[in-house]
């Protein structure tokens, strides 16, 4: 088991280096430069700032230094930024994302696993309907829909919440982004869990479950909630995945000082080491979450064997 | 024989409906039997007869689009309609099953040990040392070499024999009265089947266990069961002793069964009847066999035969009243 997850993440380096070399050239060819102004900058400055941050080398070798780097963990200096280096803006805005992302992601799968499978239990009654129906319309939103209209009701027009802003990650501030980035993935999460539950309860070992007289809560818990999970737990890498990009919409919109806020404005600012150094990161991390994810199933399902 | 005894299970006018996209479709009309203590009852009948799911019914298991009406009082305790709370004390403890599907039929994703030993928590409160020692014991009475090692494996890990002498241990574990065996080695390997068999036959009898076998195989019934019902199109057509059945059959189904039997292989199935059973969705006047029967007369396509009593046992048809 050990010796297989290894082998994965080792296996996602030729990914990785995809990715590092992909972000690189995009970002250069993308026209337009890092010190680029409303006033042009005097010839002098801009050969002097050229040369500190090797732009003025050739193109493959940036690359290679910049690959060097990357390899010994540095992702460089910021260009926008002065005096902070790309890992530590990643290090500043990483509390705020995480933050975000894990409640995100927990809610999903408490409230997703839990309204599907009541729908499945309650299959074609009014439950079943409700939960039906309100997954779709969560799925059918797009979050950039989704976040300025929610500030218009609950922020603008009641004036309950604040419409931005992280104040230290109070509830107040984190309850409308958290919203926006739950909301689709609890629709999601709670489809599948209902379908792969109808299908499970069908099956003959719940039927051989009841027929041993077992209370329908043990039935349901400790016969048909894992392998109607194991459908979830696949779903769960794309959906690090959706939640991460979600979060570069969603920091932006509600001005949430994350990684994901970093990252659009390196991205307007042509900020080059900071945009890659967040794709090299967030690319990392959804490897290494797959890799965890594979190791869960692996885990719930007894006939996956490494 | 038996028949001196009260009967442990009395089912009466049970009947089983399915709701579905064309209508209602009846399954099992109105089925009579009784089970005495010790004996063992087979019910054949080709597929689709009704036979599952007149067990089914019987304890509360049917899908959740079908229905049962009618009775099946076990010591004189009423199980049609019972809630599932008090039906729970009853199944898995009083009375067990096993399914034909060994593959399917254990939870791929718990290890043996919990199957059975969540079986003695919950109707005998056992725990523990005590729970394992009582699960390792029952495999090693379905001759099952190495049991506490097999205790901590997953089904996947076993063949279908194994897997089925594992569902029978997990049945008996808390000495049931009652046996309820659905097409238990159908799916299972010749040779193993009759291993199956012998450990069934030899269990139920040793601690008195009333069974109810079901079966397409005529040689099971031969080999296992004291008294049979025919079934044929959700109703019972003929009842008797195994003797009387195989050897004065008084339905011209059970005839055909017979004959439909290769010679050199007593294993054969119960397909070679010509024609279809009827459509369980519709309910014609008449005998239900009448389309297939090679006795039919104008009587059969006009009036339904009741069961009826003959030398031994029982039969719907009409020949005999006719005085043929
Ligand atoms: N969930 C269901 N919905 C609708 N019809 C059903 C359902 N389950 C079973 N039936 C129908 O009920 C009838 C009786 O089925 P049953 O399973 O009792 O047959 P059987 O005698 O056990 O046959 P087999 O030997 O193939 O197991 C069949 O016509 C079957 O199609
Ligand atoms: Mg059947």
């Amino acid at each position: 088991m050990l010796a297989h997850s290894v082998k994965r993440v080792v296996g996602a380096v030729p990914t990785l280096f995809i990715l590092i070399t992909l972000a690189f050239f995009m970002m250069r060819l993308a026209p337009g430069g890092p010190f680029d102004a409303e006033k042009a900058l005097a010839p002098e400055v801009q050969a002097n700032l050229d040369r500190i941050y090797h732009l003025d080398e050739p193109l493959p070798a940036q690359y290679a230094r910049y690959l060097g780097n990357v390899v010994r963990g540095d992702l460089g200096p910021s260009f926008q930024y002065q005096d902070w280096t790309v890992n530590e803006l990643i290090a500043r805005g990483l509390p705020v994302s995480l933050r975000l992302g894990v409640t995100a992601l927990v809610l999903a799968l408490l409230l997703g696993v839990t309204a599907g499978t009541l729908a499945a239990l309650r299959q074609n009654a009014a439950t079943d309907h409700a939960v039906m129906t309100a997954a779709m319309t969560g799925i059918s939103i797009p979050n950039f829909v989704m976040a300025p209209l929610l500030i218009l009701v609950f922020a603008v027009w009641l004036g309950w919440l604040p419409a931005g802003g992280w104040s230290g990650g109070a509830l107040r501030n984190m309850l409308l982004p958290v919203v926006v980035l739950t909301l689709p993935l609890v629709a999601y999460i709670a489809r599948l869990t209902r379908g792969s539950m109808i299908e499970v309860l069908r099956s003959d070992y719940i039927r051989t479950a009841r027929a041993k007289g077992l209370p329908e809560r043990t039935v349901v818990l400790r016969h048909a909630l894992r392998p109607a999970l194991l459908p979830v737990v696949s779903f769960l890498g794309p959906a690090i995945a959706a939640l991460l990009s979600g979060s570069l919409v969603v920091e932006q919109i509600f001005g949430l000082p994350g990684i994901g806020r970093y990252f659009v404005q390196g991205a307007l600012n042509r900020d080059y080491t900071l945009v890659m150094g967040v794709v090299i990161f967030y690319g990392s991390l959804v490897i290494v979450m797959n890799v965890i994810v594979d190791l869960v199933y692996a885990w719930l399902d007894p006939k996956v064997r490494y | 024989m038996a028949a001196a005894a009260e009967p442990i299970l009395v089912v009466d006018d049970l009947n089983v409906s399915f709701d579905t996209r064309d209508g209602e479709l009846r399954a099992v009309r109105g089925l009579d039997f009784a089970l005495y203590p010790g004996e063992t009852l087979g019910i054949i009948g080709e597929s689709g007869a009704g036979k599952s799911q007149a067990v089914l019914a019987v304890l509360g298991l049917l899908p959740t689009n079908g229905r049962a009406t009618g009775s099946a009082r076990y010591r004189g305790r009423e199980l049609i309609g019972m809630p599932g709370s008090e039906l729970n004390a009853v199944r898995g403890a009083r009375i067990a099953l096993v399914f034909q599907d060994p593959m399917s039929s254990l939870n791929p994703y718990l290890r043996i040990r919990t199957q059975m030993v969540e079986v003695l928590a919950h109707h005998a409160g056992l725990r523990g040392v005590e729970a394992r020692r009582r699960a390792v014991a029952m495999l090693e009475a379905v001759r099952i070499p190495d049991a506490v090692r097999v205790l901590e494996r997953y089904p996947h890990e076993f063949s279908g024999g194994m897997r089925q002498r594992v569902m029978i241990a997990m049945a008996l574990l808390c000495d049931p009265d009652i046996l309820v065996a659905d097409e238990p080695t159908t799916a299972l390997d010749v040779t193993v089947q009759a291993q199956v068999l012998e450990i069934l036959r030899d269990l139920q009898r040793s601690r008195g266990i009333a069974t109810l076998l079901i079966t397409h195989d005529l040689g099971v019934v031969a080999g296992q069961c004291d008294r049979v019902l025919v079934m044929y199109a959700g109703r019972i057509v003929e009842s008797g002793s195994v003797d009387g059945i195989f050897n004065q059959p008084q339905h011209p189904y059970t005839a055909d069964l017979l004959r439909s039997i290769p010679r050199l292989d007593r294993q054969g199935r119960l397909n070679a009847i010509a024609g279809d059973p009827p459509d369980p969705m519709l309910a014609p006047p008449g005998c239900p066999y009448a389309p297939r029967c090679s006795h039919r007369f104008e009587r059969c396509d006009r009036e339904r035969p009741l069961l009826g009593a003959r030398l031994s046992g029982a039969a719907a048809c009409h020949l005999d009243a006719a005085g043929d």
